[in-house]
């Protein structure tokens, strides 16, 4: 023993009190640096700085009136305030982990102090235990017992009492299509149906002549059912059997709409969120694109859809999410307008973006049971807001593109190019139809152009048949026939051209503006514009009118159709157009 | 023989000292693991310049605080331009280095006069943020000398690389380690 008493650390090291108030200091002040943190990072993101909306606003301002030199110095200062601010979270947050690191280390060893100081020397052979306490034990351990029983009855009741137990089955079902062979939809069903923009082919032809050619939104005659869609956008309407499916998008909000074909009601709403790199937006899109401009497409089992910030995301026909994945928001002056199709196991994506020179414009194809790249060409054109087909001639598939300044057909399976034609020009929107044996493409940039799809490589000198020059349409794609081919511009003139020759028909100004694409149904030509007047023609070499008819609400989507009905969508709803 | 020879270590004693010792070889081993120079076998991830497309994403994705990945400048491809729309706003008020004028979110790109008309570009890499703002526009208008890569002395060259998930264009590549970037060269 010392005989001058115990050293300071000793005494020290023996003293409870210090060891838990150095426990209690220690810990308040890890407790409050972890607070101090979470509060720093949680306060601004670098989203929020990178693209500071204060400061974009302030050189919207400046753009506006250029000589404000107050502005100048405003959008400086308040950079500068904001860079600091930025920097100065990053450095606090570093600062911050080593003193969080540094207050737990001395409250675990305080902890170890705290223990030291009271340790109490071993106690051999316990109390015998009296007979209160042996009952008191026994009860709590057969309370114990019968709330874990309790606990295990009620969970297992749950389980059991489960209406839906199909998400395993689902599941499964999902992991083993991913590596089966897609199952697809036999030719003669695709055609009945209207699964991807402007019906089977994409080339706005009916599959059935008994469809209405009258009706009035005002009084309701031949309207069958009426129902407002969520968000309004300005894609076109797909049919699969008993469903029809829309998409509407803000900036922020992404859906999939399921409508009951037989009484117009919502069956559900897709919601896509949370996909892995995307963004809200993109802001400075055009407000007659808006976010959702693309016409979803489906392959009979799923529906596959596409917006403005290249979201693309598939939903099996009870609405669940299957796969979803974003692209990237394309540089597109307009937005991206693009409507998606399937073909066998494919979903075929144009993605025209910026320059030609800039070689950013890419074809894509993805599995549909995964969404996987299945093949992904580069193309050298500007950015375009058609939509493709695909053809069959000669008992050969192929892809046909527009876009400026090429149109380029591909092999769908592989993404193989098969031929071009330059001749489109500016900004193409009109997608491209198949009539005749001949590709027709066309743009107000240009001239309508009749290729004959027989070529490979550049086929501009070879195989264009003819050109057209009046007419041309801006939005509008054409509509054709063997015999007759027909454009609509927007601001309503209606050009009538012979498919095998090109010669000149008729032009009729119809007084009304249009941003629906005409359709055909058998020996009818159906317009409908953007307020909403219906124009039903007869196809033939002449202008030849056979009725109107009034929707009462504006309409830019191109009309669907199926047995006895049209589908068409207004700018606020869903009309079925159909004798009761 | 003295009590010290003869008293065993206690259980919970070797049971402490063996979970202290093992927890300082984890520690210990992981650091090195950490430091130690890759081996040629081992890949690490990467940006394809060709597919990137300056989403921004890799800015914000990225598991550290500040992202892995930084702008880097090819002076070899570089026009030197005087209106550079790497480093100016489209449409810029003056061709000054002046906050309203300059894209970049934290002035990262330092401009150097010259001579007339040519201006030099430089990265600060320790303010680089990998926002890909200034890679953006020089793809618009120039010829794309600015582009992103993987810094690889801050990459912790994750397995599951959070930035590679969210890429829309899937240009996040793994290569070898020994040649760890993906230099744009002058064609």
């Amino acid at each position: 023993m010392n005989p001058r008493g115990p050293s300071l650390f000793a005494a020290l090291k023996s003293d409870a009190r210090a060891a838990a108030r150095t426990a209690l200091v220690t810990g308040a002040f890890a407790a409050i640096t972890a607070a101090a943190l979470l509060a720093y990072h949680v306060r601004g993101s670098a989203e929020d700085f990178i693209d500071s909306a204060e400061i974009a606003d302030l050189k919207s301002a400046l753009a506006a009136d250029p000589d404000n030199g107050a502005l100048k110095i405003e959008i400086q200062e308040r950079d500068l305030a904001i860079r600091r601010a930025y920097f100065a979270k990053l450095a606090r947050l570093d600062r911050g982990i080593y003193l969080l690191l540094g207050g737990v280390l001395a409250f675990v060893g305080s902890l170890a102090w705290m223990a030291f100081a009271r340790r109490a020397a071993p106690k051999p052979g316990a109390a015998e235990p009296t007979a209160a306490a042996e009952a008191r034990a026994t009860l709590s351990a057969r309370w114990s017992v019968a709330a874990l029983a309790v606990i295990a009855a009620g969970l297992g009741a749950a389980w059991a009492g489960r209406s839906d137990l199909a998400f395993l089955d689902r599941a499964v079902q999902a992991i083993e299509e991913a590596k089966a062979p897609p199952v697809l939809a036999p030719p003669e069903e695709i055609a009945k149906q209207w699964p991807r923009f402007r019906g089977p082919g994409g080339l706005g032809v009916s599959a059935y002549l008994n469809v209405p050619a009258e009706w009035n939104g005002a009084s309701g005659a031949g309207i069958l059912w009426k129902t407002p869609v969520p968000i309004s956008s300005d894609n076109s309407p797909v049919v699969w059997g008993d469903r029809i499916f829309l998409s509407g998008a803000t900036k922020k909000r992404r859906e999939v709409y399921c409508f009951d074909a037989a009484t117009g009601a919502l069956l559900w709403t897709g919601k896509v969120e949370r996909v892995p790199g995307s963004k809200d937006g993109p802001d400075d899109i055009m407000e007659d694109t808006g976010y959702a401009a693309p016409t979803v497409a489906t392959c009979g089992r799923r529906v596959y859809a596409i917006f403005a910030n290249a979201d693309l995301a598939a939903f099996d026909f009870d609405g669940r999410r299957v796969w979803a994945r974003n692209l990237g928001v394309p540089e597109n002056n307009y937005g991206y307008a693009a409507s998606l199709l399937v073909y066998r196991h494919l979903l075929i994506v144009s993605y025209d973006q910026a320059k030609p020179e800039d070689n950013k414009s890419r074809f894509l194809a993805f599995d549909i049971r995964n969404g996987k790249t299945v093949w992904d060409t580069v193309r050298p054109v500007a950015a375009s807001w058609d939509t493709p087909i695909v053809i069959t001639h000669a008992g050969v598939d192929q892809l046909i593109t527009c876009s400026n300044p090429f149109v380029i057909a591909y092999a769908p399976d592989t993404g193989r190019e098969l031929w071009r034609a330059d001749c489109l020009n500016d900004d193409v929107a009109p997608s491209p139809v198949y009539a005749g044996g001949l590709v027709l493409a066309v743009n107000t940039g240009a001239q309508l152009s009749a290729i004959k799809p027989d070529g490979t490589g550049d086929v501009t000198k070879t195989h264009i048949l003819w050109l057209a020059e009046d007419g041309l349409p801006d939005i509008a794609s054409p509509a054709a026939t063997d015999d007759y081919v027909y454009l609509l511009t927007t601001h309503g003139l209606l050009t009538c051209y012979e498919t095998k020759t090109g010669k000149l028909l008729y032009e009729e100004d119809t007084d009304l503006s249009f941003n629906a694409s005409p359709s055909i149904v058998g020996d009818k030509l159906y317009l409908i514009s953007t307020k909403g007047v219906a124009i039903i023609l007869r196809i033939g070499p002449t202008y030849e009118e056979l009725g109107r008819s009034e929707l009462g609400e504006g309409v830019h989507a191109s009309p669907a159709f199926q047995d006895g009905r049209i589908y068409i969508r207004g700018k606020k709803h869903l009309y079925c157009i159909g004798a009761r | 023989m003295s009590d010290h020879e003869t008293t065993p270590i206690p259980r919970r004693g070797f049971m402490r000292a063996a979970a202290r010792a093992a927890c300082a070889l984890g520690i210990g081993g992981g650091a090195a693991y950490l430091v130690a120079p890759r081996t040629p076998g081992e890949r690490v991830w990467q940006i394809d310049p060709e597919k990137c497309i300056a989403c921004g994403n890799c800015a914000t994705y990225c598991v550290l605080r500040e992202s892995a990945v930084k702008c880097v400048h090819s002076f070899a491809m570089c026009g030197y331009c005087e209106l550079c729309t790497g480093f100016f706003n489209p449409s810029p008020n003056d061709l000054t280095t002046a906050a309203e004028n300059v894209l970049c979110p934290t002035g990262a790109i330092v401009r150097r006069f010259v001579e007339d008309p040519y201006f030099e570009y430089t990265i600060d890499q320790n303010l680089c943020i990998g926002c890909g703002k200034c890679v953006k526009g020089c793809k618009m208008f120039g010829n794309g000398s600015l582009y992103l890569q993987v810094i690889h002395d801050r990459c912790l060259n994750c397995n599951q690389c959070s930035i590679a998930a969210a890429c829309p264009s899937e240009a996040w590549v793994r290569v070898p380690a020994a040649r760890p970037h993906l230099w744009k060269k002058v064609t």
